[in-house]
Parts: C-alpha cells; structure tokens; sequence
C-alpha cells in the first residue's frame, strides 16, 4: 500500500503538478494514515524532509528521491507495529531512516539513468511521429512515459521496503544492549543533522549569523519559562512574511509602504 | 492588440494550462523540456494548422531543445500560443525565429522561478511546517497543520504564478515576469532568509529543551548547535549529505560503544 501511493507521490517530484505532495513532509503523514499511524509517517517525513531540502532540481541535477525515501522508511516502520510500543522503536525508526535514505540515492541515480535512456528513446519516437504530424500518438507518448515512471517508482519503492523489511527486523532483535543508546541517540540526533542540512538551501552568508541569534534568544527565552513567546513570535514573523510576500506579488504593494526607489545601479 | 481576431478559443487554453503540468514530464538530456512543451501546445497545434505539412512544421519548430522553470515555463508557452496563432491568422508570415525567441527567454526566466521557488519559497515554507511538526513532537494533531501550512501558502502562489504567466504570455505583457524579477531583488527576500535563519536557531534551541539551573543544559545545546553548523559547513566544501549521513552514524556508533551519547 505504502510502494503504491509514494510511487504515485513520487510522480509529482518532475513528471506532473509539482505541487510539492511529493515533499517527505506531506508523503510521510499520508503513508501513515493509510498504514494506520499518522505521528509516526509526520516524523519520518520531517526528518527525511529536512535532510533533503537542500537538494534542488536546478539544470540537469537530478537529486535523491526523497518521496520514494519516505514511502519506504514509514512502510517499513509501520510493516508490523509490534515494536512501535516497545524500547526498540528509536532503533528501528534510526535504522529506517538511515536505509530510506541510501534508497532515495539510489532512486536518484536511476532516475537520472531514465532521463539518459528511457527518455531519449520517447523522444526520439516523438521526433517521428512529429515528422508525420500524428498529434494524438504524441500526445499518447505522455501517458505511456508517465505510466512507466509509475511503474519504476512503484517497483523500487516495493523492492526496497522488501528487501529493508526483515534485515532491518533482524539488526534491532539482535542488537547488544548497549547499542540501544546509539540508535535513541541517533534518532534524536537526526533533527538536528537535517537543520544543518537545510541550512546549504538558504546558503551561508553575513546572514548566517541571524542562526546563532534564533539560537541563543530562545534558549535564554526558555530559561526564562517563555519559550512560547519565542515560538509565537518567530512562527507569527514567517507566516507574515509569506503573507507579504503573496500581496507583493499579487497587488503590487511595496515593502515597506512608501515604495521602491528608481532602479538604481546594482 | 485587443483589436485582433481570436482563432483560438477558450477550450484549447484552458487545456494548454492543464497540460502544463506535465511539462516536465519525459525530461531528457537530449532536449530537456522538449517533449513536454511540445505537449503542452498540441491543443493549439490542432486548432491553428489543419493539414498535415503545418502540423507537422509547428511539431518540429517546438520539439528543439528547452529548459527553464516548469512554473514560470506558462509564460513562454503563452508568448509561443500568440506567435502560432498570429501566423495562422496571417499576420506573421515568417515563425522561423519562434525556436530562437524560446531559447532567449528561457535563461533570464529559469532563473527568476530557481530564485524564487526553488531557492527561497520551497525550503522557507518547508522549514515553517517542518517546525510546527518538531514543535509538536508528541501531539501529532497539531503536527498535521506544518504540511497543510506549507501545501496551502505554496500552492496559493504557484497555482497563482502559473496562470498569471500563460495569461500575461498570451496577451504579450512583459510586465508580469518584470515584477516576478523584481521579488529577487527586494528586501523581502532577504527578510525571507533572515527569518529561516531564526527559526532553524529557534527550532534547534526548541529541540535541545531548557537549559536549566544553573546552565547544566549549555553542554548539550552547545553540542547540538555545533553539530548543526558543522553539517552546514560541511555542505559547503561538497561533503555529500550520504558521506555525512556515514560519518554521523559512525560517531554515534562509537559514541553509543563509550557511552557518552546515550544522554543526548
């Protein structure tokens, strides 16, 4: 069930819509209601989400599949739910995770294999029947391409939670005792390493320095017992400025009012 | 321009603004969105040239190699469904330099939309609802509001680019991608990155909990704030995200053996 709506997910990544269903974020919570637990498919897909938004589909790159990653990690983790309950659910969530992650890479290498080989060979056909002028076998080729673009997502979403499955099982059974605190640890871990990933998306310039000012005024806000003015007030300040931003674009006001002075040079 | 006869109807627009969500589809590296904007403006093709010579020469002209940002792409295709119909009407007896125009608004436009979308609104929105989802941690049902935050907010304005561009395009209203530029240069874009700059901060500190009497916590917090910058660090001199997945691994695996990160 999982392999079957992320390779449907997985098609809005370059093929079709891009409205961003395809983003760990969103794939992870809808897997997991479809497998019967919606927190656990949140988590895996913030995680996963932030550890792949840095990678941009820019020019001819072709970055990890962080969908197909997510439909594997929550299908695997949610398989069979019997060690959700138990110590051992950090160490299969880590070990998940880590798995889906190597997979998305491997996705991505396939997928660039596709724009190589497969693609060329569509577009060669429709060269052809361009040639002859035959639209409606052109615009059949897009149905057909798209069909077996499912069809890769589908298997290799299928095969790798298969093939994760009972290894994975296997590792978290017979770990040693002590090990149990490198997976919690790494689990909790994971959050962070994905904010220092996403930060590569936003670059690191004199602006950088703002991350150490968010740091350090809301952990002394914390101290203080008022960790929910620091939250309201940096949530409230993104949510405004993608509210501005919507407006600039659409009524053209400026920001701040008053206007924009003459272009000038630079 | 409001003055020239319509060959086109509605119908074959409205579906040229369907198809363009497809533009992307059957990318190759022979010819990038070649196919998929060819695709895209098959409605029109069939409307405007009814033998097959036309049909046949309109597929060629715009089966040549393009790429640019499948968002923004509505605004070539606009321009292009305007150049087609003119020369059918038989206004514009030479569409040779059809495939050259394409080619020159394809750079300038790419890098508006990677600008905007890619690099600034995609990873912001994201950061904004992956934040709500860590800071609701143990309650999913509050967690649930960072994917619909980021689907609704970056939906609002996609949707609202896409259309704005086919219209603009056909209409030959340069001004639109203008004032889509002009968002790059602004000081609300930087605010834009100044802000996802806080909220990692805030998020991270969110995460490490407080610190404590007495500071007991300042380890901690300076341990998770520095594995954070590292990994950015990292990201810039090209370590890849799997080499720094292994690396972590590896720590906390050693780290796990000496005992010293169960605590974390």
């Amino acid at each position: 069930m999982g392999s079957l709506v992320g390779g449907a997910l997985a098609l809005d990544t370059e093929a079709a819509f891009q409205f961003m269903i395809s983003r760990p974020l969103v794939c992870g919570p809808v897997i997991g209601l479809l497998l019967g637990d919606v927190g656990t498919g949140l988590a895996i897909g913030a995680i996963l989400e932030l550890l792949n938004s840095g990678n941009l589909l820019v020019g001819g790159r072709t970055p990890p599949d962080a969908s197909l990653a997510t439909a594997v990690a929550t299908s695997i983790v949610l398989m069979d739910k019997s060690y959700l309950g138990s110590d051992a659910k950090n160490s299969l969530l880590g070990l998940s995770i880590i798995y889906s992650f190597y997979m998305g890479i491997l996705a991505g290498r396939l997928e660039h294999l596709f724009k190589t080989k497969v693609n060329v060979w569509f577009l060669r056909r429709a060269r052809s029947y361009a040639e002859d002028g035959r639209l409606s076998e052109l615009a059949r080729l897009n149905w057909e391409g798209l069909g077996l673009r499912y069809f890769k997502n589908f298997s290799l979403a299928f095969v790798s939670a298969l093939v994760g499955f009972y290894p994975i099982r296997a590792v978290v059974s017979l770990m040693p005792p002590w090990s149990e605190g490198l997976w919690r640890s790494l689990y909790l871990i994971l959050p962070f390493v994905g904010l220092g990933s996403a930060l590569k998306a936003f670059g690191m310039d004199r602006l950088f320095w703002f991350l150490p000012v968010g740091f350090t005024a809301t952990l002394f806000l914390g101290s203080l017992g008022r960790m929910d003015i620091a939250t309201t007030i940096i949530l409230a300040s993104a949510a405004g400025l993608s509210a501005l931003l919507l407006l600039r674009f659409t009524f053209g006001l400026t920001f701040p009012p008053g206007g924009r002075r003459q272009q000038g040079g630079g | 321009m409001d003055d020239r006869k319509s060959v086109l109807r509605k119908w074959e627009l409205f579906k040229v603004v369907c198809r363009a969500f497809f533009i992307q589809n059957l990318w190759s590296f022979e010819r990038m969105q070649a196919y998929g904007f060819l695709y895209c403006l098959l409605p029109v093709i069939k409307r405007l040239y009814t033998d097959r010579e036309g049909r046949a020469s309109a597929c060629r002209r715009h089966l040549e190699a393009f790429n640019t940002h499948p968002y923004l792409a509505s605004f070539i295709l606009g321009v292009s469904i305007a150049r087609e119909e003119s020369h059918a009407r038989g206004d514009e007896p030479d569409v040779s330099q059809v495939p050259s125009v394409k080619s020159s608004m394809m750079g300038p436009i790419a890098g508006v939309g990677d600008n905007l979308f890619w690099v600034s609104l995609r990873p912001f929105l994201a950061l904004l609802g992956v934040s709500v989802v860590l800071l609701n941690w143990d309650a999913p049902q509050y967690g649930l509001l960072g994917p619909m935050v980021f689907l609704a907010l970056y939906n609002l304005l996609h949707l609202y680019v896409r259309w704005v561009c086919m219209v603009g395009g056909y209409r030959g209203d340069i001004k639109v991608v203008e004032r889509l530029r002009s968002l790059n240069h602004l000081r609300i874009v930087r605010a834009l990155r100044v802000t996802s700059y806080l909220l990692v901060g805030a998020v991270a500190a969110l995460k490490v909990g407080t610190v404590g009497a007495g500071g007991r916590g300042l380890p901690k917090a300076a341990l998770a704030f520095a594995l954070m910058v590292s990994i950015a660090a990292a990201s810039r001199i090209k370590a890849t995200p799997a080499k720094m997945m292994a690396l972590v691994s590896l720590l906390c695996l050693a780290g796990g053996y000496l005992g010293w990160v169960a605590s974390f």
